[in-house]
């Protein structure tokens, strides 16, 4: 009894910390004694003193037997911190509190009732829809405004009907409040609902992004008009609608606006582009333009492809423009050079606009590496299989870039004309060059033919490790079964990349006879090949393969241990925890920290009380730095004393850090 | 070299590819290796141990000690007579014996194919044949030297390399090509080249099995057990009734008696019984 006088005193005290003490106090003694201390608290002069009493509050088992008592807090409208306290804890009991608050939703107090309100719709339970629907017809226009609010955050779709007749109420506050709902809950609203609306200039900027939000397909004409409308807010707010219901009407929007008047609404808009507007109005203005079509915006959207951040969207803009109108740009190709026009050969592939085959002809024998390699690249795309020979030329060019642009050109090309890309690359493969000889498999091996494996088989016994390397790859994309021997074969080459790539296809073909050379692998002087056979294996299923995993956790190389590791845990799971203990004890520090990692994930806590207090003090800092990780993830709070143990001695600057971040996000208790 | 640099190096080379170095050719492994203490500024062959051991390079080095130890001058059509037996007396029985069995596959192992001159003869010799058109062939070029397997998948050859190749041959089978000839290509797309160590018994099987197998002038390097070794696995890889062509001076006495001789025309070779020998002795 001593010491509940002393808390009250210290409650009483002139002094904030004094008083924050006695509440810590009450904490540590049973606080339901001394309720009427902390309902008194909820109202001190200082907001620490209030979030205390809360949070000490909303700790004690009987908090949710009060919530009556707590309502009637509401109502001390000469304490507005007594009010607060009370609307934060009614907030986080949750739904807890939503049957009482209900009760009292139709309370003669208007500001209780818009605090009711509120807390219901930031508890967000369904149930208190009907409240709120409720609310839209009180008499208070705070209370309606707030109703209307709430509404959104609970994003009632069943509601719209009844927020479209409360935007009859001559209540500006609400009507705007109304709009930003409906968009909020962003269900199909039709223009027809809100017509009455459309010409009230103080709600027009609020009807547009309402419907850019929530409209349906007949708000987009309504959209593109406004456009050019006389207000600037409404333009840009246009502006900003129409891509945003570009994302549910993709079609209407775009055939609305290239059927528009291109002209006044080009001007109107590409102003927008300037540097003064924020990113996402030029953004999309940028959109708007391309959706447009007008050809007079090929320049400024060329120009605005130089900002990194509108680079995507002024791309995606010449391209629609240049799908609808090919002309539009052509006709752009002489008022530009450099940079520019060399994005311009790029569109023009993009946009599949055969009529550029002509510029980009040009564009092929130019001194300007950048626009030929963008004309390689074009080509491809608009399909002109009569430049393949001079696509096969651009591969001899000095220039890395163009050899790249023009391969991936003679890829694309090699997909519709594959009879005449094959007698244009064939050759190839008997180029002195062996770079050549690689360009000309990269472009067979996509061919959709099987044949081509025997095309390729020469290429398979090139001299040269690339071709073979990049021959080998044609196996990626076809049933390998009746190519296994060569396969197999191929396993005896001398280059490594060769055999990983082998190895990655046979793990990934599921056929028994490709484990042979799985198993092989796994003896292969080259480590990354054997890491790929083990990873392989797993693949495979079935009892051999499990067991040749097994045994790659012998390997000498721990990054093949961590493969064999890693890949049994993937097939057996917690079945594979014997051999991840086991690997504890293995004498390289990445093989041990990885075995932690997945004891981590599949084992139990008995790994960790087994193995804790050795592995804290392991030579090897990564394990120890592991070790604290696991111990916190596994034991939660109970890692406490291993942490601070360790802490008391460790003199690993990085190993000190991890333990005291982990330490210090540890519960107390 | 001192003995006893001689003899960890030859222990040493022995142990990786089974190339035997008697006493009296101490002076060809001086010779060869002696470019390499050179170029790593080397002052003893122990300091050159010392660094094929431990060193971080050790891989690589090794890889030019097998290219330094190993490369052996061959040439297309290298003892005829042998060959003559191959297409005259062996294919044909080897068709027969296929024909029966209703396969129309021909597997080929050239073992120590050096720079590819005898795998790409073997080739020449099949593509001679005409019944030989319809069927899937295959000959499979094996060294252990990376260097020449370089030069053997590359296909391209001096003057040197036809010493024993009639023009008719030459015109028909090769390209000129910078001042050299190039194998043509439906030559080279029988054969393929592959890195392999002779005594590595898990990597062979890789090869599958095969019909014939030719290892000319290559078992002589070895000691007597290195030479039962890898005769063990060329019996492993050889169907039943496969046949198995050594070089002139080389036989399989003492050696293995899993193997029967056979006597033809121009040559005498082995071959792999339909069943096992039953001489209770096997390998020697």
């Amino acid at each position: 009894m001593a010491i509940h006088d002393q808390i009250i005193d210290a409650l009483n005290s002139p002094d904030e910390e004094v008083r924050l003490q006695g509440l810590r106090d009450l904490a540590s003694c049973d606080a339901s004694e001394g309720l009427d201390l902390i309902f008194k608290a909820f109202g001190d002069e200082s907001w620490r003193v209030r979030k205390e009493s809360i949070e000490l509050y909303l700790k004690l088992p009987v908090s949710r037997e009060l919530i009556g008592e707590i309502i009637e807090l509401l109502h001390a409208e000469e304490n507005a911190g007594l009010r607060n306290a009370a609307v934060e804890i009614l907030t986080r009991m949750g739904r807890d509190s939503v049957p009482m608050l209900l009760a009292q939703a139709r309370c003669p107090d208007h500001d209780v009732r818009k605090f009711i309100i509120d807390i219901l719709g930031d508890i967000g339970d369904p149930e208190a829809v009907p409240v709120l629907i409720a609310g839209l017809d009180d008499e208070d226009s705070n209370v309606r405004a707030a109703a209307a609010e709430n509404l959104g955050k609970l994003k009632s779709s069943e509601a719209i009907p009844n927020l479209l007749k409360a935007m009859h109420y001559q209540d500006l506050l609400l009507q705007f409040t109304i709009l930003d709902t409906l968009g909020r809950i962003a269900s199909p609203v039709s223009l027809n609902d809100l017509l009455p609306y459309k010409d009230e200039k103080l709600l027009r900027k609020a009807l547009i992004d309402c419907l850019g939000k929530a409209g349906d397909d007949s708000a987009v004409a309504e959209l593109v008009v406004s456009l050019t409308d006389p207000m600037r807010n409404v333009r840009e707010a246009a502006i900003l609608a129409l891509v945003a219901i570009h994302s549910r009407y993709p079609d209407v929007v775009a055939q609305q606006l290239s059927q528009s008047e291109k002209g006044p609404a080009a001007v109107a808009v590409s102003g927008y582009l300037d540097d003064e507007y924020t990113e996402p109005l030029k953004r999309a203005t940028v959109r708007i333009l391309g959706w447009l079509g007008d050809s007079d915006s090929v320049l400024p959207l060329l120009k605005m492809l130089d900002y990194e951040s509108l680079q995507q969207e002024a791309q995606a803009a010449l391209v629609d423009i240049g799908r609808g109108n090919c002309q539009a740009l052509l006709s752009t190709w002489n008022k530009v050079e450099g940079n520019q026009r060399a994005y311009l050969a790029y569109i023009l592939g993009e946009a599949g606009c055969s009529e550029g085959l002509s510029v980009l002809q040009d564009g092929l024998l130019s001194d300007d590496n950048q626009l030929v390699r963008m004309s390689a690249y074009a080509l491809g795309k608009i399909g002109a299989v009569q430049m393949l020979p001079n696509l096969v030329d651009c591969l001899r060019s000095e220039s890395f870039e163009v050899q790249e642009a023009a391969n991936e050109a003679l890829i694309t090309l090699g997909k519709s004309f594959p009879e005449e890309s094959f007698s244009a690359l064939a050759p190839l493969l008997t180029d002195n060059d062996p770079r050549q000889r690689v360009f000309a498999v990269m472009v067979l091996r996509e061919l959709d033919d099987p044949a081509v494996l025997d095309t390729l088989g020469l290429a398979l016994k090139d001299s040269a490790a690339e071709v073979r390397r990049a021959a080998v790859k044609v196996f990626e994309r076809f049933d390998v079964s009746d190519h296994l021997g060569a396969l197999l074969l191929s396993l005896t080459d001398e280059d490594a990349e060769v055999r990983r790539t082998i190895i990655e296809i046979l793990g990934n073909c599921n056929n028994e006879d490709a484990l042979d050379g799985l198993q092989l692998a796994l003896q292969d002087e080259d480590v990354w090949v054997r890491a790929s056979a083990v990873r392989g294996l797993g693949r495979v299923a079935g009892s051999r393969s499990f067991a040749l995993v097994e045994s790659a956790l012998k390997d000498p190389v721990g990054l093949v241990s961590i493969a064999a590791l890693e890949t049994l845990s993937a097939i057996a799971g917690a079945g594979a925890v014997n051999h991840m203990l086991s690997a504890l004890d293995h004498s390289d520090e990445e093989v041990v920290t990885a075995a932690m990692n997945l004891l981590t994930h599949y084992g139990s806590e008995d790994w960790i009380n087994d193995h804790a207090e050795r592995l804290i003090n392991h030579p090897f800092w990564v394990v120890r730095a592991q070790i604290a990780r696991s111990a916190v993830e596994v034991l939660g709070q109970k890692a406490r004393p291993l942490l601070e143990k360790r802490l008391a001695i460790e003199t690993e600057e990085v190993v000190r850090q991890q333990l005291s971040d982990l330490l210090a996000d540890l519960p107390v208790n | 070299m001192t003995p006893d640099e001689f003899r960890l190096l030859r222990d040493f080379v022995y142990q990786h590819c089974g190339l035997n170095f008697t006493e009296d050719s101490k002076y060809l492994l001086e010779k060869r290796l002696g470019k390499r203490l050179q170029m790593h500024n080397l002052k003893t062959f122990k300091d050159y141990y010392y660094f094929l051991r431990y060193n971080s390079n050790k891989d690589q080095e090794l890889t030019e000690v097998i290219d330094q130890l190993t490369t052996n001058e061959t040439y297309f059509f290298r003892e005829n007579f042998q060959l003559k037996t191959f297409a005259e007396d062996i294919l044909p029985e080897v068709r027969k014996r296929k024909e029966i069995e209703g396969k129309k596959t021909l597997r080929i192992w050239s073992a120590g194919c050096s720079s590819g001159e005898e795998p790409y003869t073997i080739a020449m010799l099949l593509l001679s044949q005409p019944w030989l058109q319809s069927w899937k062939v295959e000959v499979v070029g094996t060294d252990i030297s990376q260097r020449v397997l370089h030069m053997a998948r590359e296909g391209v050859y001096g003057e040197a390399s036809f010493r024993s190749t009639d023009p008719q041959q030459k015109a028909r089978f090769f390209t000129e090509h910078e001042g050299k000839w190039r194998v043509k290509d439906e030559v080279r797309s029988l054969v393929s080249i592959s890195h392999l160590n002779l005594f590595d018994s898990s990597r062979i099987a890789l090869l599958g099995k095969m019909d014939l197998i030719f290892c000319r002038n290559v078992i002589i390097y070895f000691d007597q057990a290195g030479k039962k070794s890898v005769i063990e696995n060329f019996f492993q890889r050889l169907v039943p009734d496969g046949f198995l062509l050594l070089g002139h001076s080389e036989s399989l006495i003492n050696l293995s008696t899993l193997f029967q001789l056979r006597h033809f025309q121009h040559d005498m070779v082995y071959q792999k019984p339909l069943t096992p020998i039953q001489s209770g002795r096997g390998l020697l």
